[in-house]
């Protein structure tokens, strides 16, 4: 008994010692650095360290990660501590996660939806979420998290047209989804790509009542809109310069007649810009 | 052929009375056990978690299990002078090590086969897709015979080694084994000299190349399987095997007892 003695003490302090730290956290009697240090997981190692000691199971490993990191989360944001996260540690397990085993979707929407949150890590959410796009073809959700990433956060309408269009494009997308990319396309004057998409969607069974009306609308609206452009474009071309306003493509016979708005009347013609008003 | 045969039922019957093995079984059974309770865990991924770190346990109790079991075997024969006795009769000496290796082979993959069993019927009992994994088994088949390349390494070093180099050399090899891509790379790195080179060269052309069985993510992710990949890395793996075995014949054939 004197032997283990030593033991039996060491185990006890340490007990003791880890549960004050534990009542420190909770009663918020530490700072929050102090917290923070304390709280926090050993770090994750990198990738290709964790991938040589796998031995070939690098899916485990990532969803031995996974299951480190998520209560981790889970425990913060329960009890509204996201402010002691650490987002390197979380930016850090994400990226192993995803590297040892690129296949784990819910570690891409974690990606997607939380680490894009910090402005920091939006350049990482970015990539790892469209390697998720490219790897996960059957998810349209990953592709409209990304848009959405880089239209609000990158502020990159570009980048985000392009994510519309691969979420557009993915089975069992939403109706709503579609509408975003065609909203974009036609802010991006891109009309006919905006009528294409937009036509696949009524040809799908998912769409129904006001939305499928509403594509409709558009539709009719985006097609009066690509005749008119072309009318524009055929002026221009033979006065060098564009109309005072629609009623001089018909007068000047480039338009049988000016069509009008299936639900807000006349359109008309910016001069300065050369958009179409409606 | 009747003392090769005698010797696998003798490792059989060894498998089942040896308190080594039945606490590595034990344990194997624990850590899946442990592995399922973890799937039934509130935080999803039920049927992922289950076979992840089910078949994880699978590959390293296999391997535990097949590397102690052949080096074991051998050196407890030979402390306990009862290869004396056996060889005093008309009896190879490669049919010793045949009968030892098939014995261990066949313990290896009735373990992997009934531990499978239990994930597979687990997942399907708390899963949510309702549905038998059954190409779930192609895990338990693999980490088998990646467990028994491992065992034949362990049987070659244990033919000329003290049982704990043998145990350590074998655990060695299947590190390699299963990161030998990483030698491609050092071949390809402007870093080392050209002898080290050669050396990396040999050991990625002789060393077989666990990661080239890669069928952990399809299916578990559920995605097509490449049979046909299963198959060639099957059949390079037991080409290995022989060879290795022929390696441990061969040394132990001019071995003094």
């Amino acid at each position: 008994m004197k032997k283990h003695r030593k033991c039996i003490a060491l185990v006890f302090a340490a007990f003791v010692i880890s549960t004050g730290l534990r009542i420190g956290i909770y009663k918020g009697i530490l700072s929050k650095e102090v917290q923070n240090r304390l709280f926090l997981p050993p770090p994750t190692p990198s990738p290709k360290v964790l991938r040589f000691l796998s031995l070939g199971d690098d899916g485990a490993v990532a969803m031995s990660t996974w299951l480190h990191l998520l209560p981790y989360l889970g425990e913060l944001f329960l009890e509204k501590k996201e402010a002691l996260i650490d987002w390197n540690f979380f930016a850090s397990s994400l990226s192993t996660v995803i590297a040892l085993d690129e296949l784990f979707y819910d570690a891409y929407l974690v990606s997607a939806n939380l680490l894009a949150q910090n402005i920091r890590y939006l350049d990482l959410s970015l990539k790892l979420t469209a390697k998720g796009v490219e790897v996960l073809r059957k998810r349209w959700d990953l592709a409209f998290f990304q848009a959405f990433n880089y239209y609000y956060y990158k502020r990159d309408e570009d980048m985000a047209l392009k994510y519309y269009r691969i979420a557009s494009q993915r089975p069992r997308c939403p109706s709503y989804v579609r509408d975003w990319a065609a909203a974009l396309l036609i802010k991006k004057g891109k009309y006919e790509e905006a009528v294409k998409i937009l036509e696949k969607a009524i040809d799908e069974a998912s769409v129904h009542g006001p939305f499928k009306e509403m594509f409709k609308v558009q539709i009719k609206n985006l097609k009066n809109l690509i005749l008119m452009e072309k009318a524009l474009d055929a002026y221009k071309k033979r006065y060098g310069h564009l109309p005072e306003s629609l009623s001089e493509l018909v007068e000047k016979g480039f338009l049988a007649a000016i069509p009008k708005h299936p639900t807000r009347g006349q359109y008309r013609l910016d001069p300065q810009t050369g958009r179409i008003l409606y | 052929m009747n003392a090769v045969l005698a010797f696998i039922k003798l490792s059989l019957l060894e498998a089942r009375r040896d308190r080594l093995y039945l606490g590595l079984v034990a344990f194997a059974f624990l850590f899946v056990a442990l592995a399922l309770l973890l799937g039934m865990s509130p935080w999803g991924h039920i049927e992922e978690v289950m076979l992840h770190l089910g078949f994880a346990g699978v590959s390293v109790f296999t391997l535990i299990y097949a590397v102690f079991m052949n080096v074991n075997n051998l050196h407890r024969d030979l402390q306990s002078r009862v290869l004396y006795t056996v060889f005093s009769r008309p009896v190879q000496r490669w049919h010793y090590l045949l009968g030892r290796f098939i014995g261990t082979a066949l313990n290896v993959i009735i373990l992997a086969l009934v531990l499978s069993f239990i994930i597979i019927l687990s997942t399907w009992y708390f899963g949510y897709s309702g549905n038998i994994r059954w190409e779930a088994l192609a895990l338990g088949y693999r980490a088998a015979i990646q467990a028994l390349v491992s065992g034949a390494f362990a049987l070659v070093f244990a033919t000329f080694m003290s049982t704990g180099i043998s145990i350590i050399l074998a655990f060695m090899m299947h590190f390699i084994c299963a990161n030998v891509s990483i030698f491609n790379l050092l071949i390809k790195s402007s870093k080392y000299p050209g002898w080290t080179k050669v050396l990396f060269k040999i050991i990625y052309y002789v060393v077989p190349d666990f990661r080239y069985m890669n069928i952990i993510d399809p299916v578990i992710h559920q995605r097509v399987i490449n049979w046909e990949l299963l198959g060639t890395s099957s059949i390079v793996y037991i080409c290995y095997i022989i060879v290795l075995l022929i390696m441990a014949f061969a040394v132990f054939q001019t071995r003094e007892l």
